[in-house]
Protein backbone atom coordinates (compact mmCIF):
# COMPACT_ATOMS: atom_id res chain seq x y z
CA UNK A 1 0.00 0.00 0.00
CA UNK A 2 1.08 3.61 -0.55
CA UNK A 3 -0.20 6.85 -1.05
CA UNK A 4 1.88 7.58 -3.84
CA UNK A 5 -0.71 9.62 -6.00
CA UNK A 6 1.48 7.71 -9.09
CA UNK A 7 -0.73 4.49 -8.42
CA UNK A 8 -3.97 6.04 -7.77
CA UNK A 9 -3.50 6.99 -11.67
CA UNK A 10 -3.34 3.76 -12.43
CA UNK A 11 -6.49 3.03 -11.38
CA UNK A 12 -8.78 5.74 -11.84
CA UNK A 13 -10.83 4.11 -14.67
CA UNK A 14 -14.37 4.83 -14.45
CA UNK A 15 -15.37 1.62 -12.94
CA UNK A 16 -13.09 2.14 -9.89
CA UNK A 17 -14.40 5.62 -9.99
CA UNK A 18 -17.70 4.64 -9.79
CA UNK A 19 -16.95 2.35 -6.55
CA UNK A 20 -15.00 4.67 -5.33
CA UNK A 21 -18.10 6.72 -4.70
CA UNK A 22 -20.12 3.96 -3.70
CA UNK A 23 -17.51 2.89 -1.13
CA UNK A 24 -16.83 6.02 0.37
CA UNK A 25 -21.10 7.47 -0.02
CA UNK A 26 -21.80 4.41 2.44
CA UNK A 27 -19.00 4.74 4.77
CA UNK A 28 -19.26 5.56 8.27
CA UNK A 29 -17.60 8.03 10.32
CA UNK A 30 -16.06 5.27 12.45
CA UNK A 31 -15.31 3.46 8.78
CA UNK A 32 -13.32 6.12 7.17
CA UNK A 33 -11.28 6.67 10.56
CA UNK A 34 -10.69 3.21 10.14
CA UNK A 35 -9.25 3.11 7.00
CA UNK A 36 -6.96 6.17 7.70
CA UNK A 37 -5.71 4.40 10.79
CA UNK A 38 -4.88 1.39 7.88
CA UNK A 39 -3.22 3.87 5.77
CA UNK A 40 -1.40 5.45 8.45
CA UNK A 41 -0.02 2.37 9.87
CA UNK A 42 0.54 0.97 6.58
CA UNK A 43 2.39 4.48 5.38
CA UNK A 44 4.88 3.92 8.61
CA UNK A 45 5.39 0.07 7.91
CA UNK A 46 6.08 0.67 3.99
CA UNK A 47 7.06 3.89 3.06
CA UNK A 48 6.50 4.87 -0.45
CA UNK A 49 8.82 3.54 -3.07
CA UNK A 50 11.78 5.72 -3.81
CA UNK A 51 13.37 3.62 -7.02
CA UNK A 52 11.98 3.03 -9.91
CA UNK A 53 8.12 2.25 -11.05
CA UNK A 54 8.99 -1.64 -10.86
CA UNK A 55 8.06 -1.44 -7.41
CA UNK A 56 5.47 -0.42 -8.71
CA UNK A 57 5.09 -3.85 -10.50
CA UNK A 58 5.72 -5.25 -7.55
CA UNK A 59 2.79 -4.74 -5.76
CA UNK A 60 0.54 -4.92 -8.63
CA UNK A 61 -2.09 -6.94 -7.57
CA UNK A 62 -3.53 -9.96 -9.64
CA UNK A 63 -6.05 -9.38 -12.24
CA UNK A 64 -8.74 -9.98 -9.72
CA UNK A 65 -7.44 -7.32 -7.43
CA UNK A 66 -7.18 -4.47 -8.61
CA UNK A 67 -6.19 -1.37 -6.24
CA UNK A 68 -8.75 0.87 -5.38
CA UNK A 69 -8.88 4.78 -5.22
CA UNK A 70 -10.42 6.74 -2.74
CA UNK A 71 -10.55 10.30 -2.28
CA UNK A 72 -11.49 11.07 1.36
CA UNK A 73 -10.62 14.87 1.94
CA UNK A 74 -9.60 17.88 0.13
CA UNK A 75 -6.32 17.34 -1.48
CA UNK A 76 -5.85 13.97 0.28
CA UNK A 77 -5.14 10.64 -2.71
CA UNK A 78 -5.30 7.47 -0.77
CA UNK A 79 -4.61 4.21 -2.33
CA UNK A 80 -6.68 1.47 -0.68
CA UNK A 81 -4.91 -1.72 -2.16
CA UNK A 82 -8.02 -3.80 -1.68
CA UNK A 83 -10.07 -6.04 -4.34
CA UNK A 84 -12.47 -3.81 -5.88
CA UNK A 85 -15.89 -4.84 -6.13
CA UNK A 86 -16.68 -7.49 -8.64
CA UNK A 87 -18.75 -8.16 -11.96
CA UNK A 88 -22.45 -8.66 -10.31
CA UNK A 89 -23.71 -12.30 -11.29
CA UNK A 90 -25.29 -13.03 -14.24
CA UNK A 91 -29.18 -14.59 -14.61
CA UNK A 92 -29.65 -17.51 -16.91
CA UNK A 93 -29.88 -16.14 -20.29
CA UNK A 94 -27.75 -13.49 -20.64
CA UNK A 95 -24.36 -13.00 -21.90
CA UNK A 96 -21.95 -14.52 -20.13
CA UNK A 97 -19.43 -12.89 -17.34
CA UNK A 98 -16.06 -12.15 -18.38
CA UNK A 99 -14.23 -15.62 -17.74
CA UNK A 100 -12.56 -16.04 -14.28
CA UNK A 101 -9.17 -14.59 -14.22
CA UNK A 102 -6.20 -16.36 -13.67
CA UNK A 103 -5.38 -15.26 -10.41
CA UNK A 104 -4.93 -16.78 -7.45
CA UNK A 105 -2.42 -19.37 -6.25
CA UNK A 106 -4.41 -22.49 -6.59
CA UNK A 107 -1.74 -24.05 -8.19
CA UNK A 108 1.25 -22.73 -6.62
CA UNK A 109 -0.14 -23.87 -2.79
CA UNK A 110 -0.71 -26.87 -4.49
CA UNK A 111 0.86 -29.88 -2.47
CA UNK A 112 1.16 -33.39 -2.81
CA UNK A 113 -0.81 -34.95 -0.28
CA UNK A 114 -3.50 -37.74 -0.15
CA UNK A 115 -6.61 -36.94 -0.74
CA UNK A 116 -10.28 -38.09 1.66
CA UNK A 117 -12.30 -40.50 -0.04
CA UNK A 118 -14.41 -38.89 -2.60
CA UNK A 119 -17.26 -39.84 -4.53
CA UNK A 120 -17.56 -39.34 -8.45
CA UNK A 121 -20.33 -39.90 -11.13
CA UNK A 122 -20.56 -39.18 -14.87
CA UNK A 123 -23.37 -38.43 -17.05
CA UNK A 124 -23.16 -38.29 -20.95
CA UNK A 125 -26.16 -38.04 -23.48
CA UNK A 126 -25.93 -37.80 -26.74
CA UNK A 127 -26.13 -35.92 -29.13
CA UNK A 128 -23.97 -33.15 -27.90
CA UNK A 129 -24.67 -31.32 -24.76
CA UNK A 130 -23.99 -32.40 -21.33
CA UNK A 131 -27.25 -32.83 -19.15
CA UNK A 132 -29.23 -30.54 -16.42
CA UNK A 133 -27.18 -30.32 -13.76
CA UNK A 134 -29.37 -31.34 -10.48
CA UNK A 135 -29.47 -28.31 -8.76
CA UNK A 136 -26.70 -26.95 -6.33
CA UNK A 137 -28.16 -25.76 -2.98
CA UNK A 138 -27.45 -22.74 -1.25
CA UNK A 139 -27.26 -23.22 2.50
CA UNK A 140 -26.30 -21.76 6.05
CA UNK A 141 -22.70 -22.60 5.78
CA UNK A 142 -21.13 -20.88 9.23
CA UNK B 1 -18.80 -32.04 -29.28
CA UNK B 2 -20.22 -34.41 -27.13
CA UNK B 3 -20.01 -32.91 -23.16
CA UNK B 4 -19.75 -35.07 -19.61
CA UNK B 5 -21.03 -33.83 -16.73
CA UNK B 6 -18.34 -34.72 -14.53
CA UNK B 7 -20.05 -34.80 -10.83
CA UNK B 8 -17.51 -35.29 -7.56
CA UNK B 9 -17.68 -34.59 -3.64
CA UNK B 10 -16.17 -35.31 -0.32
CA UNK B 11 -15.72 -33.86 3.06
CA UNK B 12 -13.25 -30.89 3.80
CA UNK B 13 -13.80 -27.77 5.96
CA UNK B 14 -16.20 -29.46 7.93
CA UNK B 15 -18.86 -29.65 5.35
CA UNK B 16 -19.26 -31.13 1.52
CA UNK B 17 -17.76 -30.21 -1.31
CA UNK B 18 -19.66 -30.92 -4.93
CA UNK B 19 -17.66 -30.15 -7.74
CA UNK B 20 -19.81 -30.83 -11.15
CA UNK B 21 -17.91 -29.52 -14.48
CA UNK B 22 -18.62 -29.83 -18.15
CA UNK B 23 -16.12 -31.39 -19.95
CA UNK B 24 -15.61 -33.03 -23.71
CA UNK B 25 -17.39 -36.88 -23.29
CA UNK B 26 -14.73 -39.43 -23.44
CA UNK B 27 -11.91 -36.83 -21.84
CA UNK B 28 -9.60 -38.43 -19.48
CA UNK B 29 -9.32 -35.50 -17.58
CA UNK B 30 -12.56 -35.89 -15.47
CA UNK B 31 -10.85 -37.56 -12.78
CA UNK B 32 -7.57 -35.33 -12.54
CA UNK B 33 -9.48 -32.14 -12.81
CA UNK B 34 -11.75 -33.49 -9.88
CA UNK B 35 -8.57 -34.22 -7.80
CA UNK B 36 -6.81 -30.73 -8.80
CA UNK B 37 -9.71 -29.30 -7.33
CA UNK B 38 -9.65 -31.47 -4.16
CA UNK B 39 -6.39 -30.93 -3.19
CA UNK B 40 -6.30 -26.72 -3.52
CA UNK B 41 -9.48 -27.10 -1.31
CA UNK B 42 -7.47 -29.67 1.64
CA UNK B 43 -4.32 -27.03 1.02
CA UNK B 44 -6.33 -23.80 1.92
CA UNK B 45 -8.46 -25.20 4.83
CA UNK B 46 -4.60 -25.98 5.95
CA UNK B 47 -3.90 -22.61 5.18
CA UNK B 48 -7.09 -21.22 6.87
CA UNK B 49 -8.16 -23.26 9.84
CA UNK B 50 -8.15 -21.57 13.18
CA UNK B 51 -8.31 -25.36 14.21
CA UNK B 52 -4.84 -26.46 13.00
CA UNK B 53 -2.55 -24.90 15.22
CA UNK B 54 0.04 -24.70 12.42
CA UNK B 55 -2.31 -22.79 9.92
CA UNK B 56 -1.04 -19.53 8.37
CA UNK B 57 -4.19 -17.90 10.14
CA UNK B 58 -2.99 -18.97 13.97
CA UNK B 59 0.02 -18.58 13.22
CA UNK B 60 -1.03 -14.68 12.43
CA UNK B 61 -3.41 -14.97 14.98
CA UNK B 62 -0.47 -15.41 17.33
CA UNK B 63 1.67 -13.17 16.00
CA UNK B 64 0.44 -10.21 17.92
CA UNK B 65 1.51 -7.31 16.05
CA UNK B 66 4.15 -8.14 14.20
CA UNK B 67 4.78 -8.96 10.51
CA UNK B 68 4.08 -12.13 9.15
CA UNK B 69 4.43 -13.55 5.86
CA UNK B 70 1.45 -15.84 3.90
CA UNK B 71 1.07 -17.23 0.65
CA UNK B 72 -0.27 -15.46 -1.82
CA UNK B 73 -3.86 -17.34 -1.55
CA UNK B 74 -3.80 -16.08 2.30
CA UNK B 75 -3.14 -12.47 1.20
CA UNK B 76 -5.83 -12.49 -1.22
CA UNK B 77 -8.05 -13.64 1.35
CA UNK B 78 -6.82 -10.98 3.89
CA UNK B 79 -7.84 -8.68 1.16
CA UNK B 80 -11.33 -9.87 0.71
CA UNK B 81 -11.52 -9.41 4.20
CA UNK B 82 -10.88 -6.21 3.87
CA UNK B 83 -12.78 -4.89 0.86
CA UNK B 84 -15.59 -6.69 2.57
CA UNK B 85 -15.13 -4.60 5.73
CA UNK B 86 -15.43 -1.69 3.75
CA UNK B 87 -18.48 -2.43 0.96
CA UNK B 88 -20.52 -3.09 4.09
CA UNK B 89 -19.72 -0.30 6.28
CA UNK B 90 -18.69 -2.82 9.06
CA UNK B 91 -21.41 -5.14 9.03
CA UNK B 92 -19.15 -7.93 7.90
CA UNK B 93 -16.55 -8.25 10.50
CA UNK B 94 -13.59 -10.99 10.48
CA UNK B 95 -12.14 -9.87 13.68
CA UNK B 96 -14.70 -11.14 16.12
CA UNK B 97 -12.63 -14.51 16.74
CA UNK B 98 -12.39 -13.52 20.10
CA UNK B 99 -15.38 -12.86 21.31
CA UNK B 100 -16.35 -16.36 19.62
CA UNK B 101 -13.95 -18.26 21.40
CA UNK B 102 -15.59 -16.15 24.75
CA UNK B 103 -18.61 -18.64 24.11
CA UNK B 104 -16.62 -21.48 23.84
CA UNK B 105 -16.54 -22.03 20.13
CA UNK B 106 -13.09 -23.66 20.42
CA UNK B 107 -13.87 -26.62 18.19
CA UNK B 108 -15.17 -27.19 14.78
CA UNK B 109 -19.06 -27.26 15.17
CA UNK B 110 -21.19 -30.20 15.66
CA UNK B 111 -24.97 -30.60 16.22
CA UNK B 112 -24.45 -31.71 19.92
CA UNK B 113 -22.17 -29.31 20.86
CA UNK B 114 -22.01 -27.71 24.83
CA UNK B 115 -19.46 -24.86 25.62
CA UNK B 116 -18.47 -23.01 28.53
CA UNK B 117 -18.17 -19.30 28.52
CA UNK B 118 -15.33 -17.83 29.10
CA UNK B 119 -14.12 -15.71 31.90
CA UNK B 120 -13.80 -12.39 30.28
CA UNK B 121 -16.09 -11.06 27.95
CA UNK B 122 -13.67 -10.31 24.63
CA UNK B 123 -15.20 -7.34 22.77
CA UNK B 124 -14.94 -6.45 19.00
CA UNK B 125 -11.78 -5.35 17.34
CA UNK B 126 -13.17 -3.08 14.33
CA UNK B 127 -13.00 -4.84 11.45
CA UNK B 128 -9.06 -4.82 10.46
CA UNK B 129 -8.31 -1.35 11.75
CA UNK B 130 -5.03 -0.87 11.98
CA UNK B 131 -4.49 -4.21 9.99
CA UNK B 132 -1.10 -4.01 7.28
CA UNK B 133 -1.04 -6.05 4.00
CA UNK B 134 1.94 -5.43 2.29
CA UNK B 135 1.54 -7.24 -1.32
CA UNK B 136 5.42 -6.83 -1.98
CA UNK B 137 6.72 -9.04 1.11
CA UNK B 138 3.53 -10.68 1.40
CA UNK B 139 3.41 -10.43 4.78
CA UNK B 140 0.43 -9.52 6.75
CA UNK B 141 0.25 -7.40 9.98
CA UNK B 142 -2.62 -7.05 12.67
CA UNK B 143 -2.85 -5.27 16.11
CA UNK B 144 -2.01 -7.24 18.81
CA UNK B 145 -4.85 -8.79 20.70
CA UNK B 146 -6.58 -8.93 16.88
CA UNK B 147 -7.38 -12.00 15.78
CA UNK B 148 -9.39 -13.34 12.48
CA UNK B 149 -11.37 -15.87 11.63
CA UNK B 150 -11.72 -16.87 7.73
CA UNK B 151 -15.09 -18.55 8.49
CA UNK B 152 -17.75 -18.42 5.48
CA UNK B 153 -15.89 -16.03 3.64
CA UNK B 154 -12.96 -18.56 3.32
CA UNK B 155 -15.19 -21.33 2.38
CA UNK B 156 -16.65 -18.67 -0.49
CA UNK B 157 -13.02 -17.89 -1.28
CA UNK B 158 -12.55 -21.58 -1.28
CA UNK B 159 -15.48 -22.31 -3.65
CA UNK B 160 -14.38 -19.61 -6.10
CA UNK B 161 -10.36 -20.54 -6.60
CA UNK B 162 -11.93 -24.02 -6.91
CA UNK B 163 -14.22 -23.53 -9.79
CA UNK B 164 -11.54 -21.29 -11.09
CA UNK B 165 -9.17 -23.36 -11.22
CA UNK B 166 -11.63 -26.68 -12.92
CA UNK B 167 -11.63 -23.71 -15.78
CA UNK B 168 -8.36 -23.66 -16.43
CA UNK B 169 -7.71 -27.08 -16.38
CA UNK B 170 -9.92 -27.76 -19.41
CA UNK B 171 -14.06 -27.34 -17.88
CA UNK B 172 -16.04 -24.72 -19.81
CA UNK B 173 -18.40 -24.80 -17.09
CA UNK B 174 -17.84 -25.78 -13.08
CA UNK B 175 -19.97 -25.37 -10.39
CA UNK B 176 -18.35 -26.03 -6.87
CA UNK B 177 -20.62 -25.98 -3.94
CA UNK B 178 -18.90 -25.53 -0.53
CA UNK B 179 -21.10 -26.14 2.35
CA UNK B 180 -24.00 -23.88 0.84
CA UNK B 181 -21.67 -21.35 -0.79
CA UNK B 182 -20.92 -21.35 -4.30
CA UNK B 183 -20.05 -20.59 -7.74
CA UNK B 184 -20.41 -21.34 -11.46
CA UNK B 185 -18.11 -19.94 -13.37
CA UNK B 186 -16.99 -20.54 -17.22
CA UNK B 187 -19.74 -20.60 -19.90
CA UNK B 188 -23.35 -20.55 -18.73
CA UNK B 189 -25.44 -23.33 -19.40
CA UNK B 190 -28.54 -22.77 -21.64
CA UNK B 191 -30.80 -22.70 -18.73
CA UNK B 192 -28.57 -21.22 -16.11
CA UNK B 193 -27.36 -23.52 -13.16
CA UNK B 194 -30.49 -24.31 -11.08
CA UNK B 195 -29.59 -23.43 -7.23
CA UNK B 196 -32.20 -24.22 -4.84
CA UNK B 197 -32.11 -21.73 -1.40
CA UNK B 198 -32.59 -24.18 1.83
CA UNK B 199 -35.36 -22.72 4.08
CA UNK B 200 -33.71 -22.02 7.45
CA UNK B 201 -35.68 -24.26 9.95
CA UNK B 202 -36.31 -27.38 7.76
CA UNK B 203 -34.17 -27.37 4.66
CA UNK B 204 -36.72 -27.62 2.07
CA UNK B 205 -35.89 -25.26 -1.18
CA UNK B 206 -37.89 -22.06 -0.63
CA UNK B 207 -36.64 -20.27 -3.85
CA UNK B 208 -35.14 -21.71 -7.12
CA UNK B 209 -32.27 -19.31 -8.54
CA UNK B 210 -31.14 -19.80 -12.13
CA UNK B 211 -27.35 -18.69 -12.09
CA UNK B 212 -25.60 -18.04 -15.65
CA UNK B 213 -22.48 -17.10 -13.59
CA UNK B 214 -21.91 -15.83 -9.82
CA UNK B 215 -21.57 -16.93 -6.63
CA UNK B 216 -24.56 -17.70 -3.83
CA UNK B 217 -24.23 -17.85 -0.45
CA UNK B 218 -26.21 -18.11 2.48
CA UNK B 219 -25.95 -17.10 6.18
CA UNK B 220 -28.16 -17.37 9.27
CA UNK B 221 -28.47 -17.66 12.73
CA UNK B 222 -30.34 -20.95 13.13
CA UNK B 223 -27.97 -23.99 12.15
CA UNK B 224 -25.01 -23.45 13.98
CA UNK B 225 -26.56 -23.26 16.97
CA UNK B 226 -25.37 -24.44 20.25
CA UNK B 227 -25.70 -24.36 24.68
CA UNK B 228 -23.51 -21.98 26.18
CA UNK B 229 -22.85 -22.46 30.62
CA UNK B 230 -21.96 -19.23 31.86
CA UNK B 231 -20.03 -19.40 35.37
CA UNK B 232 -23.42 -19.32 37.26
CA UNK B 233 -24.33 -22.75 35.45
CA UNK B 234 -27.06 -21.30 33.39
CA UNK B 235 -27.41 -22.10 30.11
CA UNK B 236 -28.02 -19.81 26.58
CA UNK B 237 -28.76 -20.74 23.53
CA UNK B 238 -26.67 -19.30 21.46
CA UNK B 239 -25.31 -18.95 17.36
CA UNK B 240 -22.10 -18.16 15.74
CA UNK B 241 -23.02 -15.06 13.88
CA UNK B 242 -22.26 -12.14 16.13
CA UNK B 243 -23.34 -8.54 16.20
CA UNK B 244 -20.00 -6.51 15.44
CA UNK B 245 -21.34 -3.68 17.50
CA UNK B 246 -21.57 -5.86 20.53
CA UNK B 247 -19.55 -8.85 19.78
CA UNK B 248 -22.54 -11.35 20.76
CA UNK B 249 -24.91 -13.47 19.10
CA UNK B 250 -27.12 -11.14 16.54
CA UNK B 251 -30.46 -10.75 19.00
CA UNK B 252 -33.47 -13.12 17.72
CA UNK B 253 -36.98 -11.54 18.07
CA UNK B 254 -40.10 -10.23 16.25
CA UNK B 255 -38.81 -9.37 12.98
CA UNK B 256 -35.08 -10.25 12.96
CA UNK B 257 -33.65 -11.73 9.92
CA UNK B 258 -32.66 -15.36 10.63
CA UNK B 259 -31.30 -16.05 6.91
CA UNK B 260 -30.17 -14.32 4.41
CA UNK B 261 -28.72 -15.38 0.89
CA UNK B 262 -26.42 -13.14 -1.23
CA UNK B 263 -25.98 -13.44 -5.21
CA UNK B 264 -22.89 -11.59 -6.58
CA UNK B 265 -19.93 -12.21 -9.07
CA UNK B 266 -18.11 -14.33 -6.33
CA UNK B 267 -19.06 -16.51 -3.62
CA UNK B 268 -16.93 -14.50 -1.36
CA UNK B 269 -18.50 -11.96 -2.30
CA UNK B 270 -22.02 -13.35 -1.80
CA UNK B 271 -20.87 -14.81 1.69
CA UNK B 272 -20.29 -10.86 2.64
CA UNK B 273 -23.46 -9.67 1.60
CA UNK B 274 -25.55 -12.45 3.29
CA UNK B 275 -23.53 -11.67 6.11
CA UNK B 276 -24.53 -8.10 5.76
CA UNK B 277 -28.54 -8.61 5.28
CA UNK B 278 -28.32 -10.55 8.80
CA UNK B 279 -26.31 -8.21 10.85
CA UNK B 280 -28.22 -5.51 9.41
CA UNK B 281 -31.73 -7.22 10.15
CA UNK B 282 -32.41 -6.92 6.15
CA UNK B 283 -32.75 -3.07 6.31
CA UNK B 284 -29.83 -3.22 3.39
CA UNK B 285 -31.68 -4.64 0.38
CA UNK B 286 -32.09 -1.32 -1.98
CA UNK B 287 -28.74 -0.68 -1.58
CA UNK B 288 -27.70 -4.23 -2.51
CA UNK B 289 -29.88 -3.47 -5.46
CA UNK B 290 -27.73 -0.41 -6.38
CA UNK B 291 -24.70 -2.56 -6.49
CA UNK B 292 -26.08 -5.31 -8.56
CA UNK B 293 -26.64 -7.46 -6.06
CA UNK B 294 -29.40 -9.94 -5.67
CA UNK B 295 -30.43 -10.53 -1.73
CA UNK B 296 -33.68 -12.18 -0.35
CA UNK B 297 -33.93 -12.38 3.59
CA UNK B 298 -36.19 -14.86 5.85
CA UNK B 299 -37.82 -13.24 9.19
CA UNK B 300 -38.31 -15.18 12.37
CA UNK B 301 -41.91 -15.43 11.68
CA UNK B 302 -41.23 -17.04 7.99
CA UNK B 303 -41.94 -13.92 6.12
CA UNK B 304 -39.34 -14.02 2.72
CA UNK B 305 -38.43 -10.29 1.35
CA UNK B 306 -36.11 -10.22 -1.28
CA UNK B 307 -35.14 -6.73 -3.58
CA UNK B 308 -35.52 -6.47 -7.10
CA UNK B 309 -32.24 -7.83 -8.95
CA UNK B 310 -32.96 -11.20 -6.87
CA UNK B 311 -36.55 -11.62 -9.42
CA UNK B 312 -33.33 -11.51 -12.51
CA UNK B 313 -32.92 -14.94 -10.88
CA UNK B 314 -35.68 -16.42 -10.33
CA UNK B 315 -38.00 -15.74 -12.98
CA UNK B 316 -39.22 -19.10 -14.39
CA UNK B 317 -37.62 -21.10 -11.46
CA UNK B 318 -40.36 -20.47 -8.45
CA UNK B 319 -40.14 -23.86 -5.88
Amino acid sequence: MTTDARDVSTVQTPRHALVTKSLTAGLSTSMVLAIVAVMADSAQANPPATTEPAQVADTQPAPSLQGLGARLGPGEIIHLDIPALPEVAQPAGQPAAARPSASGSSTSTRKARSTTARKTAKRTTAPKKAPAPKPATSKQSG
Amino acid sequence: MIETLHQSSWRAMGATVEAEFVIPAGSPLGDDLADAAQRLVEDLEARWSRFRPDSELCRLNRAGGTPVQVSQATLELIDAMAAGVVATGGAFDPTLLAPLVGLGYIAPWHPEMRTEMGAAEAVPRGGLRGTVIHRASSTVTLPANTSIDAGGIGKGRAADLAAELLLRLGATTAMVNLGGDLRIAGQPLPAGWPVNIAHPMHGKPIATLAIGSGGVATSGTTLRRWTATDGSGTGHAVHHLLDPATGRPIRGGRGAVIQATAVAGTAAWAEVFATQAVVRAGDCLDDLDRQGIGAMVVRDAGDVEHNKTWRAFTEGNRA
